[in-house]
Formats: structure tokens, sequence, C-alpha cells
């Protein structure tokens, strides 16, 4: 071929590309990479172990009609241990995996503000989250009714509302600790026993900073709850915002941080 | 022309330590090569360029934007990285299908859009069903390639694009470049081949150190090197008694006689004074000049003389 030549496929000189950039059609693509990159069987067959191991050990210990050992698995640990350490797990390195993989540049130099890529991958690794915490749920409230478990009815909407509060926080908070340190983890841990353990506990208004104490108070507006934790009910739409305006002030710091900062792939692993 | 890239002043410091130091240059538009050897800087001109990076003082312009956080001006500038990193789990047409979308593709243009640059870039469609972590080195440089291209950008900038390819890929890959050359796209090409940034680029800018050591076309590089040797292979019958007049008449930096032979290559000091002075000096010598040819040096020749 000469040094004249033309492209050898009619591809691309055909095709002109029509570029309309937009936060739907971003978040179509960063979709596509999510769920992609989560369709593998070995993702896959971790993520089911994780579905299916608690409820099914709930299953095989817990007593007929036991209301308190139903509590302590499905709510005090799943959705106030659980869910929020899931959260770490799936957020934490939903940048720093694409810094490590250096995969990075490839969205970075692409027409797209950086705080809305954040933005977008949240809300990606968020709705996947969701998927596989609301089938853990389905999964406890199952247990639930075949264990015999009274007023599970009543529960259901209120338990679900809380780990959609869960993941949306947790999640935000997760992100932003995984922007902050390789330790996202242990950071995170020591997060919750400072915030949503210490000072959720803390029996002034001060609570209010723990995420976890507006998904107490929703989950108190359920009789049977408030009586085995004497949690305080509170308005569900007022708990909900508490918990939301969290999560919008770690998502819009994580977004803040990943605005402004380079990442050099050798450098980033080392902080 | 109006460059297509301009840097006044540009410099980057990791820490202490320098990646560009003050350097000004402008990128007029076409095929442009960027020489230097590993930590000259050039990774670290490309990421300011495609907005990775911000400068630590100075300016750097791309079609008289700055790159940082500009997603007006990414729009128009594809970027193949050096690294071989892709996402392993994935396979490469919704990959770019996904990355065609992010630059702000419908869906049934982006999905074209993925095909036809994968075909352009010469992945071959057997492979286009596995997942990018089975790749070769060359078959990633084709996918890498792909994504760079499949938003049609004004520029291309592309960072070691020939790495793992064998012969046949390289030619395939420069026929590729030299055809969006011809349609008006401007390239920057970093490569450590510079036999075959050479043969495609008319440009090239010469980093070391963080800082322009040459920039230009090949020839005006050459003559802007100093101590740059100008390279003649005269054919006579009397070698040994020419190099020796010439020689005396220090016009030269050098030369080699092979013995037996008829040729002699010289090295000659300034071209300018060599040649007012050599039709008399050949004459004075009474030999019979053959042949004169005049050596061209690769762009490799230059390098090593410049980055020496």
């Amino acid at each position: 071929m000469s040094s004249d030549a033309q492209i050898p496929v009619d591809g691309t000189a055909a095709v002109q590309a029509n570029l309309r950039p937009g936060f739907f059609r971003s978040f179509l693509g960063v979709w596509t990479f999510e769920w992609q990159s989560r369709m593998t069987w070995g993702k896959l067959w971790t993520v089911a172990m994780s579905i299916f191991a608690l409820p099914a050990l709930m299953l095989l210990t817990m007593p007929h009609g036991s209301v308190d050992t139903f509590c302590h698995w499905a709510v005090t640990f799943y959705l106030l241990l659980v869910i929020p350490l899931n959260c770490l797990s799936f957020f934490g390195p939903m940048i720093r995996d694409d810094v490590q993989a250096d995969t990075l540049p490839f969205v970075i130099t692409r027409p797209l503000k950086r705080r809305t890529f954040y933005v977008l991958k949240y809300l990606c690794v968020m709705i996947w989250t969701q998927m596989v915490s609301f089938l853990g749920c389905v999964l406890f409230i199952l247990v639930a009714l075949l264990k015999g478990i009274p007023e599970i009815g009543q529960l259901m909407p209120y338990y679900f509302l809380a780990q959609f509060v869960a993941v949306v926080a947790f999640g935000a908070l997760g992100g932003l600790m995984g922007l902050l340190s390789k330790k996202y983890m242990v950071l995170g841990v020591v997060y919750g026993f400072v915030v949503e353990w210490g000072i959720g506990s803390i029996p002034t208004n001060i609570h209010s900073l723990a995420v976890s104490f507006h998904i107490k108070s929703i989950l108190a507006n359920v009789p049977f709850m408030q009586k085995e934790f004497g949690w305080t009910a509170a308005a569900v739409g007022e708990s909900t915002l508490y918990a939301m305006s969290a999560a919008a002030v770690f998502l819009i710091l994580g977004a803040i941080m990943f605005s402004i900062r380079e990442f050099h792939h050798a450098e980033e692993m080392q902080k | 022309m109006s460059a297509v890239i301009e840097a006044k002043d540009l410099s980057r410091w990791y820490g202490i330590v320098m990646g560009l130091n003050n350097i000004s240059f402008s990128i007029e538009p076409g095929l442009t090569g960027l020489v230097g050897p590993n930590g000259a800087g050039k990774s670290t001109l490309i990421q300011i360029i495609t907005g990775q990076l911000q400068p630590s003082s100075g300016d750097l312009q791309v079609f008289g934007e700055r790159p940082w956080n500009n997603p007006g001006l990414l729009k128009r500038i594809g970027y193949c990285p050096e690294r071989e990193s892709l996402p392993t789990e994935l396979r490469p047409q919704p990959w770019l299908h996904g990355l065609a979308m992010i630059s702000g593709m419908s869906r049934s243009e982006a999905w074209q859009k993925a095909e036809s640059t994968l075909e352009l870039a010469g992945l071959a469609r057997e492979h286009w069903h596995k997942r990018m972590g089975q790749y070769s080195k060359g078959m990633r440089q084709r996918v890498k390639l792909a994504q760079a291209l499949i938003h049609d950008p004004d520029l291309l900038i592309l960072d070691e694009p020939m790495n793992g390819l064998d012969p046949m890929g390289r030619q395939e890959i420069s026929n590729i470049l030299k055809g969006l050359a011809a349609q008006g796209k401007n390239i920057l090409i970093s490569s450590h081949i510079l036999a075959e940034l050479e043969t495609l680029c008319r440009n090239n800018l010469i980093l070391n150190w963080g800082r322009i050591i040459a920039s230009g076309a090949k020839g005006d590089i050459r003559t802007s090197v100093k101590d740059w040797s100008e390279q003649l292979a005269i054919t006579c019958d009397q070698p040994e008694k020419l190099a020796g007049r010439l020689f005396e008449a220090g016009v030269l930096n050098g030369f080699d006689v092979e013995p037996g032979s008829e040729v002699l290559v010289i090295r000659v000091k300034n071209a300018e004074t060599f040649y007012e002075q050599w039709t008399r000096l050949l004459l004075d010598s009474g030999v019979t000049v053959y042949e004169v040819r005049g050596q061209s040096r690769s762009l490799q020749d230059i390098f090593e003389k410049v980055t020496a």
C-alpha cells in the first residue's frame, strides 16, 4: 500500500460519528462495562455464595418462631454489619481497581467531566449492590416465613427501605474511603466504630450523624422491632432524607476529590 | 497554518523530580513523531495533552484550549496509551460500545462504530468473542488503537502504538495512520522504533531529560544539531589522496577508506564551507571522481547524536 493509501475499510470512513455526550448515554456506556465485567462465572459464584450463605445458615440454626434470633440475624448482623461491609468492598475499589488495572485513562480522556464519571460509576455499582442486597433480604424474609416469624408482612416494606437506604449511604461512604486510601476497609471499619457505633449511641442529637441511627429509626416503625431493640421510631420520610443527605455529602466529597486529583498508576498503588 | 498543539514555558514536576523542564514548542497539523529515551518526558507530555495531568507551570493548548477537565476538547482527541492494560474480563465489542456511548454516540451508532473500528484496526473477527485477558500483545494494540479511533477524533495521540506488533502488523498500522493523515487527521506518535517514525512522520520532536533538544522536519533537525556531519560517499581512482587533501584543507570531521576500495566516505564539518571549496580542492588534488553520493543519515543517527 502506498503512503497515500486510504483507510482500508469502508466502516470508519462511511460512519461519521455524531457525538452528543450526555448523562444518560454515558450512564449506559459505564453500565455496559460494569455489567459485563461482573458477568464472569467466578464473580457470579462469589456473589451467589454471599447471598445464600447467611439465610441458609439462619434456616439451619434458627428455632421456629424465634423473633429474637431473626432480629439479630436479619437486622443487627445483615443490615447493620454485612451490608455496610459489602458496600465497602464493592464501592471502595470502584475507582481504585481501574487505576490499579491502568484502564482509567481510557475513560477520563473522553468527553465526560470527571465528577460525572464518578457519579455514574457510583450509580452503576449501586444498582448492582442493590440487586445483590435485595436478593439477600428476600431470602431472609422467606426464611422468616418458613420459620413462622409473626408480623413479618408488617416488617417487609420497612426492611426493604432500610436496605435501600443503607446501600445508598454506605456505598457513597465506601467510594469516598476507596479514594482516600488503599486500606479503605480498615478506614471504613474505623469510621464505623467511631461514627456509626460510637456517635450513633450517644443519647443526644449528635447521633443523627450516624447513618445507622436513621436505619434503626425506619425499622423502629414496626412495633416488634421497637420492642426487641428499644429503638425510637421517627418519620420514615425524615429518616430517609437524613440518610440520603449523608450519602449526598459523601458522594459530593468523592466527586470533588476525583475531579481535582491526578492519577499515576504506579504511585497510586502505594497510597 | 495554525498549530494543533502549542506549549509555552511548560514545566511539570513530580515532587522534586522534573518531568518537563520549561519547554516551548508548536506542533503543526499532520503526522508528528515524539522521540526520546525512557524518562525523557514523552509520557508526561502526552498525559498533559490528553488532560490527565496539569502543568506545574506554563501553558499547553490543544486546538487553542487547555485540556484539563475540558470535555468539549476531549471530544476531539483520541488517545492510545502505552501500557497494554485492557479490562481483561470484557470482550472488545461491548467495551468499545461502552466507550463510544461515553463519547456521546447513540446505542446503535456506537455498536456500528465498534464493529467498523475493530475491522479498521485489523482485529480478526474470530477473536471478537474472546475476553481481552486472552489477547496477545499485538491484538491488544489493535483494540487500543480501535478505541482511540472510535469517535473520529481530529487529533490522535498514540503512545508506542507499534509495540508488540509483527512486521506485517506494523506495516498495516502504518498504512492506517497514513490513511488517516491523508484524511486530514492530526497524529502525534511516540515511539522507540525510530525507523518507523522516520517513514511516517515529516516532523519530529526530540525530548531528553524533560527538555526539547531538537524539533522540526528531519532536515531542519539535522542542520540545527551542533557538530552534525553531512556524510558523502565519493567513488574515485585515488581515495587516500583525496582524503588527505580534504583533511589538510580542514573541511572534514573524519573519513573512512576501505583498503582496496575506490569508495571514500567523508563527514564534512560545515556543508556550506565544504561546497564552496569542493571544486577547487578536487581540481588541485588531480583525483578523478566517478560518483558523489549523499548519505542521508537516519533519525536514529540524529537521535543518538542529540541525546549523547
